[in-house]
């Protein structure tokens, strides 16, 4: 029973670090470009929500460095399907760019423990920058089809409207996310109740 | 050799999955269900983001009782409008046409020449029967799908699927579908003629297709009687007793404006004539109520006289509503604008499906899993939506069918900002002049699972040749009581008690 629980700790983990990440993106409005009023060409730029880091997937780069490698895709799993109740995003992208993300983390652990510095920076980062990006195109593919095929679907791009802002946004995000991680590591990687989930040698 | 077990296991999942989330594959799209009941579990601690941004609607709830009663009063007084609208104004019946009322559900995949109509009294629903939208032709009934048998075989492979409940024998469509192929569809063709041209003499033509300009607006030509003709109103002729004899229950019944055009094209040293009819209603974007032309059966009474305000079915009274709330409000994808809504396909919730506040539209669902859904909101940038204006000074003037507006998202003061680009060759209504007028929005008909008349907000509108942003103001509260569409496309009542 002990691992279980140690699952559903990670899920609750998740839950709460996704529902802190949705706060913080309701606090933060939509500033424009440009001036509507008078008619110019006004483009609303989601620019500062993007400086929001992604708060799980430091936690589950945080876990995954941590604790043993066979036990990565039950991380990415768990991780996963508590991710999926916090976006619009297709279930299987979540997963697919999730188990990415965990793959990344212990692909760079071979090299060294995720704890140093450098590394917790350029593993959340790159794990950010990524699953952002894959969101997106996801969402840009879906989005297409479904306008081809006439049914219900919405462009990340918004109709071209912030195609620009578009190519900047995985990159503020995984900047953002590697600075929160390198100041506050420790906190993820110390969440009460995910001991549990360790193997010990003997 | 568990961590290679493991590393493998992962590596076929991800690509798998990656594979799944670009192109779903049918018997396995329920496996996303299954990654997704969890996420009911994760529900109650997302509640804080019910509070945050809460100052910020500025706007009322939709559900106000106040605000509820005016707005429904609104919407029923548009959706007498728009049926009055595709009702003949300048044409009298003959006594040997039944009118049959239509409303438009959507077009039917791909091709921009076939739309989905929901009739009352399909069972008199023939193919071939002309369809207009008031005084104008607008096509032919091309199909009646439920008369269609459905070839249910299923091979060994379907069979296994469907025990594994994996896969379901297909759903017959609705009784009351009936798909119109519409005049500018390539293969359709009506007789038609001038009158009276610029010279004063009459030419018969032949009337299909879109003629071939750049903004493909322009009916096509075709066979005229003379070449001198090039303008004049075309109105409908058939000629009875030949081919295609219920097309002859339109004659009299307009076409458009026949037009000529000098068109030079790029490195060509001459120029060509284009000859077209400039429709007198907007194909793309401006149908959202019909009438079929059936001929009078000897079971039925008098012709019908017209839409009245006892045929009109409230919005939001008409049955296939389910009551929900938002559990949370935001996307981790932070160019989203998305919340979650405790109903899911257990609950009959689809895809497309319209979330409401009161009869403020709210949003549509984006994806529907087993418990919850997820619902994209206007403000969600890039999000589509057909939309009709109806003047703030008065309400019971033709609506005015504005085609698709595009969401650019929220502005700092919490207006939707909505991008609209007129279709070339619009036509304005009369209410809509000089710099800019006060308007209310409201879904227009041809979005699935979405009914006409849902209100959008208020916004101030000008007549424009090009693209331009609207603010949307007073929209809807997702923090408010919502209800989300599960049932279908919404009809009117026929006189004397209908169906729906």
């Amino acid at each position: 029973m002990r691992r279980p629980i140690g699952y559903a700790i990670l899920f609750a983990w998740t839950a709460i670090v996704c529902s802190i990440q949705l706060v913080a993106l309701g606090l933060i409005p939509y500033p424009l470009t440009g001036d509507g009023a008078s008619g110019g060409d006004v483009v609303p730029t989601v620019m500062a929500r993007m400086l929001v880091p992604d708060l799980s997937t430091i936690l589950l780069v945080a876990v995954a460095g941590r604790l043993a490698k066979r036990d990565l895709v039950a991380i990415a799993l768990t991780v996963a399907a508590s991710r999926i109740a916090f976006t619009g995003a297709q279930p299987f992208a979540v997963l697919a760019g999730t188990l990415a993300v965990a793959f990344i983390a212990d692909g760079l652990r071979r090299f060294a423990e995720l704890d140093r510095p450098g590394l917790r920076v350029l593993s959340t980062g790159l794990g950010s920058f990524l699953y952002a990006s894959w969101l997106m195109f996801v969402d840009v593919v879906r989005s297409n089809e479904a306008g081809a095929r006439g049914s219900f679907g919405t462009d990340a791009s918004g109709g071209g409207a912030i195609a620009i802002d578009a190519v900047l946004w995985p990159f503020m995000t995984a900047a953002a996310t590697a600075v929160i991680a390198f100041a506050l590591w420790p906190a993820f990687r110390n969440l009460p109740g995910l001991g549990r989930l360790e193997r010990r040698a003997f | 050799m568990a961590v290679a077990r493991t590393r493998t296991l992962g590596l076929v999942l991800a690509v798998g999955s990656a594979v799944m989330a670009l192109r779903p594959i049918g018997p396995l799209a329920p496996l996303g269900d299954l990654l997704s009941l969890p996420a009911r579990l994760a529900a109650p601690l997302a509640a804080p983001t019910l509070w945050v941004g809460s100052a910020r609607s500025a706007s009322a709830a939709g559900s106000d009782e106040e605000v509820y009663a005016a707005e429904s009063d609104l919407s029923a007084r548009l959706e007498l409008a728009v049926l009055q609208s595709a009702w003949p104004v300048g044409l009298t019946l003959g006594a040997g046409v039944d009118p049959i009322a239509g409303e438009v559900e959507a077009r039917r995949g791909r091709s921009r020449d076939i739309i989905r109509v929901r009739v009352l009294e399909p069972e008199r629903i023939a193919v071939g029967q002309p369809v207009v939208a008031g005084d104008v032709y607008v096509g032919r009934v091309w199909r009646v799908p439920f008369r269609e048998s459905v070839q249910d075989r299923p091979g060994v492979f379907e069979r296994v699927l469907r025990v594994l409940r994996l896969s379901s024998p297909p759903v017959p469509p609705p009784r009351d579908a009936v798909d119109v192929a519409l005049i500018t569809g390539a293969d359709e063709r009506v007789g038609g003629y001038v009158p009276l041209d610029q010279s004063g003499r009459s030419c018969d033509l032949v009337v299909g297709g879109l003629a071939p300009r750049d903004d493909r607006v322009w009916l096509a030509v075709h066979t005229p009687g003379s070449r001198a003709t090039r303008s004049g109103r075309v109105i409908v002729k058939e000629p009875s007793g030949l081919l295609e004899r219920r097309a002859s229950l339109a004659e009299g019944f307009l076409v458009g404006d026949l037009m000529a055009e000098e068109i030079q094209d790029e490195g060509v040293p001459f120029t060509r004539t284009v000859l077209g009819i400039r429709p007198l209603i907007d194909f793309a974007s401006g149908l959202n109520q019909v009438i079929v032309l059936a001929p009078v059966g000897a079971t039925n009474g008098s012709p019908r006289t017209g839409p009245l305000p006892s045929d009109v079915v409230p919005v939001m009274e008409d049955g296939g509503w389910a009551a929900s709330r938002a559990l949370a409000i935001g996307d981790t994808s932070p160019w989203r604008a998305v919340f979650r809504i405790n109903r899911g396909q257990r609950d009959g919730v689809r895809e497309g499906a319209a979330v409401v506040d009161g009869v403020r539209f709210a949003g549509r669902v984006a994806r529907a899993d087993h418990l919850t859904s997820s619902v994209a909101q206007l403000g969600d940038p890039g999000f589509l939506v057909s939309a009709l204006a109806q003047s703030a000074q008065d309400p019971d003037a033709p609506p005015f069918a504005m085609g698709n507006l595009v969401s650019l998202g929220r502005a700092t003061d919490g207006a939707i900002l909505l991008r609209w680009t007129p279709e070339p060759g619009l036509r304005f209504p009369d209410w809509l002049t000089g710099e800019g007028v006060e308007a209310t929005l409201w879904t227009g008909s041809g979005m699935e699972r979405v009914p006409r008349g849902l209100r959008l907000g208020r916004t101030l509108l000008a007549p424009s040749d090009g693209s331009r942003i609207l603010e949307l103001r007073e929209v809807a509260n997702p923090r408010g009581q919502l209800v989300v569409r599960t049932g279908s496309a919404r009809l009117t009542k026929a006189r004397g008690g209908g169906e729906q």
